[in-house]
């Protein structure tokens, strides 16, 4: 009697450590999920940033024109390619796609920044400051969210690998981290000394 | 920073990474839990020495004693978390003199903390918090409260939107949102909870001893006055000593939360040098509030607000060196590539007043800072952003003679505002001594790698007009060119592939290196014989002739330095120090000779040695 008892009581221990592992795993599993999806949003915010960017650079950069609808058919790109992912997500062309078109927009705005940084009245302007700091903060949400990404990636796929929590892994597939594309080698930037 | 700082224990170093420190500030906290436990327990144990005092001992007293001590406890701890739990995290911003942040600022300051904490939300995956500052008050701090993660505070005092930069208000901040994301608030409301129930048990004591004396009074002859006297006694005891070991669990339990959320911290931003310095800058300027309700929200704060009260065990907080050691130390890690970038500033300027070719140690980065103060600010603000070292690097060019920087002026390109730029920041330079000029130059070379292939050639031009300008090229000019147009070039072209690992073929290369430091160094043939010998010395070299000073001039150096250039970094580090010996060899380093070696180091692409001690 006391026997069975004891062993009733394991197995119900077992049982709900067992749910618990498998909680958790879903947990991590839809933590990681909804970090990817603050990429996008982030990502967004940086399309409407530009429009705003190029129209104040405008009135001071008359003569970059080329610089600035450079700037401007990125952002195009990189909405386009951002709407063809949603629509197919995890589809591995369209994120690839997306990725390169997004790493031609970082690179583009990095190009005018610097094509910028001649300009001291641009420089000057309130407005600008103001689109700047929201820009470099834009850069830096997209980082963060890279990385809160791939550290949710690296939670999941340590509780998924590790015993006893690869136990119960069999329908929970590895997550792989996003890999940054290197934008290919930037345009030179016209400066005369 | 102040005073020297303690080296590193090796153990203490695999504590490095900072999802290893918050595990371990974790773990620690479960043990904690369990010396809670114990607290009780022993209480539960007076309890059970009083009871059995009044009633004898047996398990039937035992069980009371435990479920007595439980009941009490929880009744207590229940009672305190209702009391406590009414003030949420705006009422605590509201005692302390908050006011609420609007998202939409366009107040510069608030723009940037009310974007900063976004960017930590995201990288936490925490809702953005409600935002407070804390106008009136001048000290750097920063609190976290509220129960749980979606209705939590973050605030910031005045004084840490004005004295902070943003990597340091970004750590803050991140710190902050750890406590949020670890629910730190909530555990230490628990344990204060649990600390009011133990002190519970004090007050079944009090009325115990209250009856005790009332019974007394009815009626001296009978035992149970007595008895109860020693069982209140007993209960009083019980529950001062389980309060007194509960706030000692509960402060311990708050250090560690500290500990998590500086790593936590270091994780969300990979850059423990913002947290480092926001923590610098209040052991400076210090972080007292001037509110007299602070010392009520102590616990919460980014640091500890009223200072010297609470030492030791009855500290919530860590002390402010060893928290800015651990990041320094995380900072050393393998895990944190933006600390390396980062450092570099510091670091080149250690070296380019010349250090010794080890690892940079903390006396090395103290002198660092402290050649990094003297510059003027515009300087070093320019050197920083691609423009603005371009323009320095020019500047450095820049004859002191007004005809020849006039010359000068001309030849850099109009329109660009580069040469109103140069100008004036020439016009600063005649502020800094020449040997940390070079220096400021090792501070603008970060920012040249921002630079396309065609402004780096543009610029290579532009160098070489300068320095050419005035029809001759100095020491120094040489040396500006050679360091800038290496890092220029860095990337640009595959590193030559021959590799020449016997010193003896590059013989005549190092000779002609020696003598020019030599010649540098000493204005007398038999001085700079003297200074030769020394360097070949280091090579292995023999006796060596000196050779006559036209064979030896900077434009017979290039073509040495692109020979030497192939060979392993082994045979160039020889070289170079054969040179720095050269420039040692009369016990003082002329300010020519010193740049020449920087010059050499800097075109070889090795480490440069040290030429003056404590320099």
């Amino acid at each position: 009697m006391f026997g069975l008892v004891v062993v009733l009581g394991l197995a119900v221990a077992v049982a709900l450590f067992a749910v618990s592992l498998r909680n958790g795993l879903v947990t991590r599993r839809n933590a990681y999920k909804n970090a990817y999806a603050q990429i996008d949003v982030q990502l967004k915010r940086r399309h409407d940033l530009v429009p705003n960017l190029v129209e104040t650079a405008k009135a001071y950069m008359a003569h970059e024109r080329g610089t600035l609808e450079a700037v401007v058919a990125a952002r195009n790109g990189a909405a386009t390619a951002g709407r063809a992912a949603a629509a197919s997500p995890g589809e591995p062309g369209a994120m690839s796609a997306m990725a390169s078109a997004e790493g031609a927009l970082s690179g583009m705005l990095s190009r005018f920044m610097a094509v910028a940084e001649a300009y001291p009245d641009l420089k000057a302007n309130t407005n600008m400051l103001a689109l700047q700091e929201e820009l470099s903060s834009t850069e830096n949400r997209i980082a963060f969210a890279r990385q809160a990404f791939n550290d949710a990636v690296m939670t999941y796929n340590n509780a998924r690998e590790t015993f006893p929590g690869s136990l119960l892994a069999g329908p929970f597939s590895a997550a792989t981290p996003f890999t940054v594309e290197v934008p290919a080698e930037r345009e030179p930037v016209a400066v005369k000394f | 920073m102040g005073g020297a700082i303690p080296p590193v224990p090796a153990e203490a170093r695999t504590t490095l990474d900072f999802f290893a420190a918050q595990e371990s500030a974790k773990r620690r906290t479960r043990l904690l839990v369990v010396v809670f436990g114990l607290a009780v327990a022993i209480d539960a144990a007076l309890v059970y020495v009083a009871l059995a005092s009044v009633a004898g001992g047996s398990p039937g007293t035992l069980a009371l004693a435990c479920l007595g001590t439980v009941g009490v406890v929880g009744l207590g701890a229940g009672y305190h978390a209702l009391r406590l739990a009414s003030g949420g995290g705006e009422a605590v911003a509201a005692m302390l003199g908050g006011t609420p942040v609007d998202r939409a600022s366009q107040d510069p300051g608030l723009r940037r903390f009310v974007n900063v904490v976004e960017e930590m939300a995201v990288a936490s995956g925490l809702p953005v918090p409600a935002l407070y500052v804390l106008e009136r008050e001048p000290g750097i701090n920063a609190f976290a409260a509220g129960f749980s993660r979606d209705r939590s505070v973050v605030a910031v005092t005045r004084g840490a939107l004005d004295h902070l930069g943003r990597d340091e208000l970004q750590g803050v901040v991140a710190h902050e949102l750890s406590h949020v994301a670890h629910a730190d608030t909530r555990i230490d409301l628990q344990l204060m909870a649990a600390v009011g129930g133990l002190t519970a048990i004090s007050l079944v004591g009090r009325v115990l001893l209250n009856s005790a004396s009332r019974s007394s009074s009815r009626d001296r002859r009978n035992d149970p006055g007595a008895a109860l006297l020693v069982a209140g006694l007993a209960f009083i005891v019980a529950g001062a000593l389980g309060s007194l070991l509960g706030k000692v669990v509960r402060f311990a339990v708050a250090r560690q939360r500290e500990w998590l959320a500086d790593a936590a911290a270091v994780q969300f931003t990979r850059n423990p040098d913002g947290l480092a310095g926001a923590l610098r800058k209040i052991a400076s300027e210090g972080s007292a509030l001037l509110s007299p309700r602070a010392p009520e929200a102590g616990h919460l704060l980014f640091a500890t607000g009223a200072t010297g009260i609470f030492q030791g065990l009855f500290s919530t907080h860590p002390p402010i060196e060893e928290r800015i050691r651990r990041l320094a130390r995380s900072g050393e890690g393998p895990a944190v590539a933006a600390s390396a970038t980062q450092a570099r500033p510091l670091e080149s300027a250690a070296l380019a007043s010349p250090t010794p070719h080890r690892q940079p140690g903390p006396e090395d980065l103290e002198r660092a800072s402290a050649v990094l103060q003297s510059f003027p600010p515009t300087l070093v603000d320019a050197a920083r952003a691609p423009f603005g070292a371009c323009a320095l690097c020019c500047a450095l060019l820049l004859d002191e003679a007004p005809e020849v920087r006039g010359r000068q002026l001309l030849g850099l390109a109009e329109g660009t505002g580069m040469r109103r730029e140069a100008e004036q920041l020439a016009s600063l330079l005649s502020a800094v001594s020449r040997p940390s000029r070079l220096a400021l130059l090792d501070l603008a070379l970060p920012a040249l790698d921002g630079l396309s292939p065609e402004q780096a050639r543009a610029l290579g031009g532009a160098l070489q007009a300068l320095a050419q300008s005035d029809g001759t090229t100095t020491p120094f000019e040489w040396a500006v060119q050679r360091i800038a147009l290496r890092r220029l070039g860095r990337g640009a072209g595959v590193p030559p592939r021959a590799r020449v690992a016997a010193l003896e073929q590059l013989y005549p290369e190092a000779l002609t290196l020696l003598c020019a430091v030599a010649r540098a160094g000493r204005s007398d043939e038999a001085g700079a014989q003297a200074a030769l010998a020394a360097g070949a010395l280091a090579v292995g070299g023999g006796a060596w002739r000196l050779l006559p000073a036209d064979r030896c001039a900077l434009g017979h150096l290039d073509a040495a330095l692109l020979r030497l250039d192939e060979s392993t970094p082994e045979v160039k580090m020889k070289v170079v120090q054969a040179c720095a010996a050269t420039a040692l060899s009369d016990g003082k380093v002329a300010d020519d000779e010193a740049e020449l070696v920087r010059a050499f180091a800097a075109a070889l692409g090795v480490g440069v040695p040290r030429l003056l001690v404590g320099g």
